[in-house]
Parts: structure tokens; C-alpha cells; sequence
């Protein structure tokens, strides 16, 4: 068989198996073709692998030959996604191959970028810790593997004593963090995405799964094509490719989700159909007059129903523009137990200045409504990034977190982590570090005006494009010349423009790594192919720059027993110099600090895996439990006694981590209030960003794709025909976008995929030359801290001679 | 710049349409398509395998026919050819 026809009958099994796979689930019987693993041959090996975008968290096999990836198969084997692939996983492979991808070291002397070595590019990143380690910010992201982001909370948090580390998943979920724990006191989703295949309503709120997820969104669908009624919700401010499929598009104003969410809370206890049942037994009541309070104030039923009530389905209408009848059909959905609900949110509810409250309100329509507790009915947040779960949440590389949901404010919390690292009582600040918009902001400031973080370290993530209001945040780091910035990445991106020193990194299957995905699901991979020239995997930077301080003299370097503290240790506790590149690869330091992090996830029932179960899995939700007969068990649903094994015997449904200590969860009220800055006469239109289906994120892996970017070459703004004619624009002509912060030029488009309303413009911002975040605002959820990338002000004109030269 | 990816192979599941004229012409229509070879049609799922340079735009091509509901991936090949060059 020549080597394309082979190619083809794999290509055509794996299709063909996937389908006898549906039948059999719709038929209930077996099915004829088992899920399989593709055949070896041609020389291509396989090994699994969850794919390097999203946080849907979807297995592929990677097939290997001569060293290069040369085929992604969606992995059959893998309950997240069945066989199937989206369009980004398809591309997978090909984001390892781009031409430029960096291949040195090198250090900015006078204004030029010089190859250097290894060794010095760690000696200058230690150097510049030593003479201020107060002042050194360390930035990383959902994308950061757990032991990656282990390993950098372990350097700042339990060495320096420095609580300025942060993810970009402060840009993305924060929002659904801190709503998961004012609600549950515990952060992340009861149900898992086994409640698609139960759901009979699926609600997404502002959000556009068809694209942004569109593996789980054929979850969906494809029950639908088996004959089975799903009812699809599209609540949004402007139509999608999700919109395609709904059976209800409820469009609404931008930041009116609260009243909507209130709205339906009004419904169910006018219509006495709120779970009076469920509520008494699981539920209190509360609200948060200052606004800013992440466990507010206890109120009575009687209160909060009096705060629900002026939200009539009238009065929502008048604020979202949602009818009243759509208002009141929401309301009968919620107020029917026999039915099952889930909502589903990503980025619409997290990018929100509100977007604490507007979390806690859809979390309290369900309780309220008792769509909770059973497969199906669930409210759940989708993260963007592959581990935005597993290492930003259950790490704790956000400013105030310590693994394992612990507290850095909290004494006892930072003794338990003291204990467990075997450091010296009082090593770990107890104040929260810098957020993401304060450490940028601090940065970007002159040291003598207060500006005093004066070196960042970047990995796997990209500021330079993806942080709000740019020039502010980020380029205004020009001209500083007593800061420096530090960025390990894979390619050229906006980020490494402004570097004083580059680290070409790994990427995705040229290291090991374990991801957490949404569903609360834990995934490993082994390296699979080797990265090109110098480039190395983040992890091994961040202990090499650990051992060089301890070589430095740095005391947090040092444990309680004046051992240096980041050692790697084997199985038999002998160590091994993983810092030294020469014997990496001598141990698997994955495993080593992975099996490490582990001990964190018991101390507040997290619990998971230990590395070599994982190894043989496609992941297992946590809380990952060890049975008699030592094998280890999923928890599919928290909370939940037919399957959480935590919940006492008898309890049905118990919030273990209740933040009131009653084993309770918390319905909260928060009023809807205006957008922290709106369309007005001079700036008359909203501005909206967000992602395509082709690109991931800011776009630096999926725009040296070929095909993905010659789908979508470019940036473009999304308006509506009518706002268009008005102000003479044309379809594909250039105008200027601008906002009270920055202007730039864009491509008209016209009943595109997309289609926003009138006073509504979209503009995606995965676009390196064309940064849409010149022009976001930087205002934040008080609570998240996470910014508002979906409102803001802006106004469009032609573009002038002058502003075209 | 032009760009001009190699051909490569992928393999997808095409939903039909539940209505039976709708679907008799996206089979007529599939089974003809350059590039797309079909395997065997289990209602409403025909898995398919794709050789294209440009699979995506040929799926938003083969989603827009009559009768195609939904379209899917399973396997893509990653192709040998040249490396796309440095973004501009």
C-alpha cells in the first residue's frame, strides 16, 4: 500500500469508527468497530496527547515519524471528545513548524538583540532577582503546565517569599473563580460535560461555543441529529454561528445579563416555581451593598425576594432589550423541574465588570430553581485555555492563592504550605501580590513614581497583545531603562518586541506535561519530538533559575534545614541536578513535581491522581479517590452523593466547603448597574472582542499555520449593513476604529459570521498587526480583578489621506 | 503574500439532513465533490476523507450545501511542506 493510500484508511477508519461508536450509543448496542488507537505503519508511532488550545480539553493521538509530527488523530479513547476534532485541533501539529520559531537565547545590548548562551541567560535572570527580589514579577499562564506553574509558584511564592506571580487566566476566568467561591466557598464546576448528554435545555450565556468550543458544542448537536430534542438558548449581544443552531435568540444589551438573571429569579417566585424544597435544605440567602465583597452579607428570603422584584419581565426588557414573552419563557423553563438545564459561559460572563455578580446570579437561578444535582441540570463556566484549570486554579499561581485552594492571607493556611514544603515558619508573605493590571501598571510606571516592579519574567503568554488598554499596560515600558523584561516563548510575538531578554521554549509534545482542563479533568503527555536548536521546556528554566540563585547566596533558596529547597529527587529520594540541562532528561521532573503538587490537592478535597495512573488514562476528574483494591476513581459530579464520595451518606447533596460552615451554597442578589463606561455622543457605539474559530487566542501559534491563516489573514470590524450605510462605509473598506485610549485601521465587515446589531461593533483580537487592545479599557471586576474585554466606547470614521499615509 | 499550503489528507463526519430529499442531494452532491472520497453512509453520518490544500475553506463549502447539517473532524495529516514564513 503506497503511503497516501495508508494515510487515507486510517483517516477513513477512524471516521467510520467514531460513527459505529454514535450508533451503537443511539441503539444502545454494542458497536460493530471498537474505539481504536491509529494502526502503527509507515514507520508513524502514536502516543496520546490533549490538544495545545482550548480548555475543552480534547485527546488527540499525535502520530511521529523521523522525528516530526505528521498526524493528528482525534483520540477514540477520550470521553472529553470521542474521536472528533475541531478546526484549530485539526492544525495542531503544524503549530510546531513556523519558520521563525526561536531557536536562541538572546540579550538586548545597546537596543540589538544578541545571541547568548543558556548559561547566561539564567545568570542575568538570577542577577536581576538578587539586586531587588522584591521588585521581580513572574507572569505565566493557563497554558503553563501544572508542573511548569508548580514550579514557578514553588520558586516565587515558597523561595522569594514574593506573591507578584500571576496567570493571564486573570484575563480570562478570575470572574468564574471568585463566583464559584462566593457561591460554593470552593472554586471550580460541580457538573462535568457528561451533562450534555443529559441536558434537555442548553443556555449559553454570551458565549459562542459553535466556535469557541466546538467539540462540545457537537456533543449537542449530535444528539439532536439522533433524534433527541435538546432546546438551544443563544442569550447574546450579536448573533453567532451558535445563533445558527438555536432554537431561541434572545439578543440583549451589553452588560444587562444582571437583569436578565434577575429577571428569570423574579419569574420563579412570582410564579411560585422556585425549588422551595431544594432551597431550604441547601441554600441561604445574601447580597454585597459594598459591591467589592467577595462573601457579602447574610439576608432572608423575604429580602431577597423584595430585591428580585422590581425585576419584572418589563422592566428587564426595557433594560436588555430581551421581550417580556422571552423573559417569561425563560422564567417557565426554570420553573420546570421535570426538564434539565444547563448554562454554559466563557468569556461574555468572566470579561465583565460585573462579572463576579453576574457568575453568582446565573449559579443563583439554578439553585433557585433546583436545576442542580443532577446530570444535566448544571451550571458550568468553560475556560479558554487548556489549563487555565489545572495550573492557574488548582496550582494557585494567581497573586493571593497557595496550591490546593489555600490562602496567602490566611495564617493557617500558609503554615499548613510551610509544613509541606518544609520551610522555615513565616518564609510566605502573607500579602497577596499584584494582580495582572497592577503588576503591568507597576511595571509600565517609572520606578520613581511608584512603579516598583521593575523586572517581569514572561512564559507562555503573550502581554504584549492580549493585555487591556496597551499603551498603558504595556508599551509605556518603553524608555524605562531600569526595567527589564524577561519572555520565553516559541515564536516572535508583540511581547518579545519590548524584551530585554528572549528564551526560546518548548512547545506542547516537545516536552511532557499534564493540563487540567474545565471539567475539572487532569491530563498527561509525554515529549514526543524534539524541540528545535536551544529550545527548552519553561520548567527546566524555572529550576535552573532557583539552583543559580541558591549558587547566589539567595537565603529563600534554603529549607528549614538549609537544604537547598527545589530539589528533584528519584524514587529512591536520591537527588538529581534537573537544573543542570545535562541531566534533565536523567529523571522525569514532570513526575517528580507533579507527584510533589499532589499532596496540596487533599487539603481541600481536590484530590488527584498520582502521575502514573494519570500516564494511563485520558484524564480523570478530580477528586481522584484510591479504592480498596488500589485502583483509583473519578468523580464525575461534586457535591452530589450518587457520585461524589465526600458528600455524607444519607445527605443527598452537600456544599462540604460552604463558606457560611453549613454545608450550604449562596444565593446571591446583585443588582444590574450600568457598564463602566457606555456609548455616548462622542463615542456612540459598543466594542466588543473576542476569538475566531481559526485562530487561537492572540494567534501566535495558529497564524503559522497555513491554512488557519489564509482562512483568516486579518483583523476586520463587524458591524451591522445599517450602521454601515449611514456612515458611508462600504464592505471591505478601511476605517478607523477609536476609542478614548487608541485608534486603529480595520477592514469592514458586513453579514459576516458574525452579526452585531446596530450600535454594536466586533473586532477579534488575535491579529498581531492590528492590536484591538489599544483601545479596551482597563476598569475590572472589583472582585476578579478580571477586565472588561466586551464594553467599551468607541466611534468609526473613514479613513483620512493623513491617516492612511 | 500568497500563501500556498501543501495538500493534505483529513478525514470528517458530515451530518445529513433528517429530510429525505435534502439528504438524497447531499449524497449526489458529496459523492461527486473533488477531493472527497465518502465511505459508507450510516443516517444521518457519512464519514468522508478530504485531500485539500485548503481543507477549511472546502468545509465551509461542503457545510453550505443542501442537505449538510454539521461537519466534523477526525484525523488530519500534518503536511511536509514548507514551513509558512515569518509574519510580516
Amino acid at each position: 500500500m503506497q503511503r497516501r493510500d495508508f494515510i487515507k484508511s486510517t483517516a477513513l477508519a477512524s471516521a467510520t469508527a467514531v460513527i459505529a461508536q454514535r450508533l451503537a450509543a443511539a441503539q444502545g448496542t454494542t458497536p460493530t468497530v471498537g474505539p481504536t488507537l491509529p494502526p502503527a505503519g509507515e514507520g508513524i508511532t502514536w502516543d496520546k496527547a490533549p490538544c495545545r488550545f482550548c480548555g475543552t480539553g480534547c485527546h488527540v493521538q499525535v502520530g511521529v515519524r523521523d522525528g516530526k509530527v505528521v498526524a493528528v488523530q482525534g483520540d477514540q479513547l477520550a470521553d472529553v471528545n470521542k474521536g472528533l476534532l475541531c478546526m484549530k485541533g485539526y492544525h495542531v501539529g503544524g503549530i510546531l513548524y513556523g519558520e521563525d520559531r526561536l531557536t536562541t537565547p538572546q540579550l538586548r545590548r545597546n537596543g540589538k538583540l544578541e545571541d547568548i548562551s543558556w548559561e547566561e541567560a539564567i545568570d542575568v535572570i538570577a542577577r536581576r532577582i538578587m539586586r531587588n527580589p522584591d521588585g521581580f514579577g513572574f507572569y505565566g499562564s493557563g497554558q503553563w503546565t501544572v508542573p511548569e506553574g508548580y514550579a514557578a509558584q514553588m520558586l516565587m511564592k515558597a523561595g522569594l517569599g514574593n506573591n507578584h506571580i500571576e496567570p493571564n487566566a486573570r484575563l480570562c476566568m478570575a470572574s468564574a473563580v471568585t463566583g464559584y467561591l462566593s457561591v460554593y466557598g470552593v472554586d471550580e464546576p460541580a457538573g462535568c460535560y457528561d451533562d450534555l448528554d443529559a441536558a434537555d435545555v442548553v443556555i449559553n450565556w454570551g458565549n459562542n461555543p459553535a466556535e469557541m468550543h466546538p467539540v462540545l458544542f457537537s456533543r449537542v448537536i449530535d444528539r439532536r441529529s439522533r433524534g433527541e430534542k435538546v432546546t438551544l438558548i443563544d442569550l447574546s449581544t450579536r448573533r453567532t454561528r451558535s445563533t445558527e443552531y438555536a432554537d431561541h435568540y434572545l439578543e440583549f444589551k451589553p452588560h444587562t445579563d444582571l437583569a436578565i438573571a434577575n429577571g428569570i429569579a423574579h419569574l420563579l417566585i412570582a410564579n411560585g416555581t422556585w425549588d422551595r424544597e431544594f432551597v431550604e435544605k441547601h441554600c441561604n440567602f445574601k447580597h454585597d451593598p459594598t459591591a467589592k465583597s467577595l462573601h457579602g452579607e447574610a439576608i432572608d428570603f423575604e429580602t431577597y425576594s423584595a430585591a428580585v422584584a422590581p425585576y419584572t419581565p418589563e422592566k428587564v426588557e426595557e433594560i436588555s432589550g430581551v421581550s417580556a414573552a422571552d423573559m417569561r419563557m425563560l422564567g417557565d423553563l426554570f420553573g420546570n423541574r421535570n426538564l434539565r438545564i444547563t448554562s454554559l459561559w466563557c468569556m461574555g460572563m468572566n470579561q465583565h465588570s460585573r462579572g463576579t455578580a453576574i457568575n453568582r446570579l446565573v449559579h443563583g437561578v439554578h439553585l433557585l430553581s433546583g436545576h442542580f444535582g443532577r446530570p444535566g441540570d448544571a451550571p458550568t463556566s468553560l475556560t479558554g485555555q487548556p489549563s487555565a484549570c489545572g495550573t492557574a486554579r488548582e496550582v494557585g499561581t494567581l497573586c493571593h492563592l497557595l496550591p490546593g485552594g489555600r490562602l496567602v492571607a490566611k495564617q493557617p493556611h500558609r503554615q499548613e504550605c510551610e509544613e509541606l514544603w518544609n520551610l522555615p515558619a513565616g518564609r510566605i508573605n502573607p500579602k497577596p501580590g499584584y494582580h495582572t493590571v497592577l503588576m503591568w501598571e507597576k511595571f509600565c510606571t517609572p520606578t520613581t513614581a511608584g512603579g516598583d516592579i521593575d523586572t517581569i519574567l514572561v512564559q507562555v503568554t503573550n502581554p504584549g497583545q492580549s493585555l487591556p488598554d496597551l499603551k498603558r499596560l504595556f508599551r509605556d515600558k518603553q524608555g524605562l531603562e531600569d526595567k527589564f523584561l524577561i519572555v520565553s516563548d516559541v515564536y516572535p510575538t508583540a511581547t518579545t518586541e519590548l524584551a530585554d531578554l528572549i528564551l526560546p521554549a518548548a512547545l506542547w509534545v516537545e516536552k511532557n506535561g499534564v493540563f487540567g482542563n474545565s471539567e475539572r479533568r487532569t491530563q498527561q503527555w509525554f515529549k514526543m519530538v524534539e524541540p528545535p536548536g536551544q529550545a527548552r521546556p519553561d520548567v527546566w528554566m524555572t529550576l535552573a533559575i532557583a539552583h543559580r540563585l541558591f549558587e547566589l547566596g539567595h537565603p529563600g533558596m534554603r529549607d528549614r534545614d538549609g537544604i537547598y529547597f527545589m530539589r528533584t529527587l528519584d524514587d529512591d529520594g536520591t537527588e538529581v541536578p534537573t537544573w543542570d540541562w545535562a541531566h534533565f532528561h536523567d529523571i522525569n521532573a514532570d513526575r517528580a513535581l507533579f507527584n510533589d503538587y499532589r499532596r496540596f490537592t487533599f487539603l481541600k478535597h481536590k484530590n488527584v491522581a498520582p502521575y502514573d495512573v494519570l500516564v494511563k488514562s485520558r484524564g480523570m476528574r478530580w477528586p481522584v479517590i484510591e479504592q480498596p483494591d488500589g485502583t483509583f476513581k473519578e468523580t464525575p459530579f461534586r457535591f452530589m452523593e450518587f457520585s461524589d464520595p465526600y458528600v455524607k451518606p444519607g445527605a443527598g447533596i452537600q456544599f462540604y466547603h460552604s463558606s457560611t460552615g453549613d454545608d450550604r451554597a449562596q444565593i446571591w442578589f446583585n443588582p444590574y448597574e450600568p457598564a463602566a463606561e457606555e456609548p455616548d455622543e462622542t463615542y456612540p457605539f459598543w466594542l466588543c472582542t473576542g476569538r475566531v474559530i481559526e485562530h487561537w487566542h492572540t494567534g501566535t501559534m495558529t497564524m503559522r499555520v497555513p491554512q488557519l491563516r489564509g482562512s483568516m489573514p486579518n483583523a476586520y470590524v463587524e458591524m451591522h449593513p445599517n450602521d454601515a450605510l449611514k456612515l458611508g462605509f462600504t464592505q471591505g473598506e478601511i476605517v478607523v476604529v477609536e476609542s478614548r485610549r487608541g485608534s486603529i485601521e480595520l477592514p469592514v465587515w458586513l453579514n459576516g459570521r458574525g452579526r452585531p446589531p446596530t450600535g454594536s461593533v466586533f473586532v477579534p483580537f488575535f491579529d498581531q498587526n492590528l492590536l484591538i487592545n489599544d483601545l479596551t479599557i482597563n476598569d475590572t471586576c472589583p472582585i476578579s480583578k478580571e477586565p472588561d474585554y466586551k464594553k467599551c466606547a468607541v466611534r468609526l470614521r473613514r479613513r483620512t489621506v493623513t491617516s492612511a499615509a | 503574500m500568497t500563501i500556498a499550503p501543501p495538500a493534505a489528507i483529513s478525514s470528517l463526519i458530515l451530518t445529513l439532513s433528517a429530510d429525505a430529499s435534502a439528504e438524497a442531494a447531499a449524497l449526489r452532491a458529496l459523492a461527486v465533490y473533488p477531493g472527497l472520497e465518502i465511505g459508507d453512509y450510516q443516517r444521518p453520518w457519512l464519514p468522508a476523507v478530504l485531500e485539500s490544500a485548503t481543507p477549511k475553506d472546502v468545509c465551509a463549502q461542503l457545510q453550505a450545501l443542501p442537505g449538510v447539517v454539521f461537519i466534523e473532524v477526525t484525523f488530519v495529516e500534518v503536511p511536509n511542506g514548507a514551513p509558512l514564513p515569518s509574519l510580516p
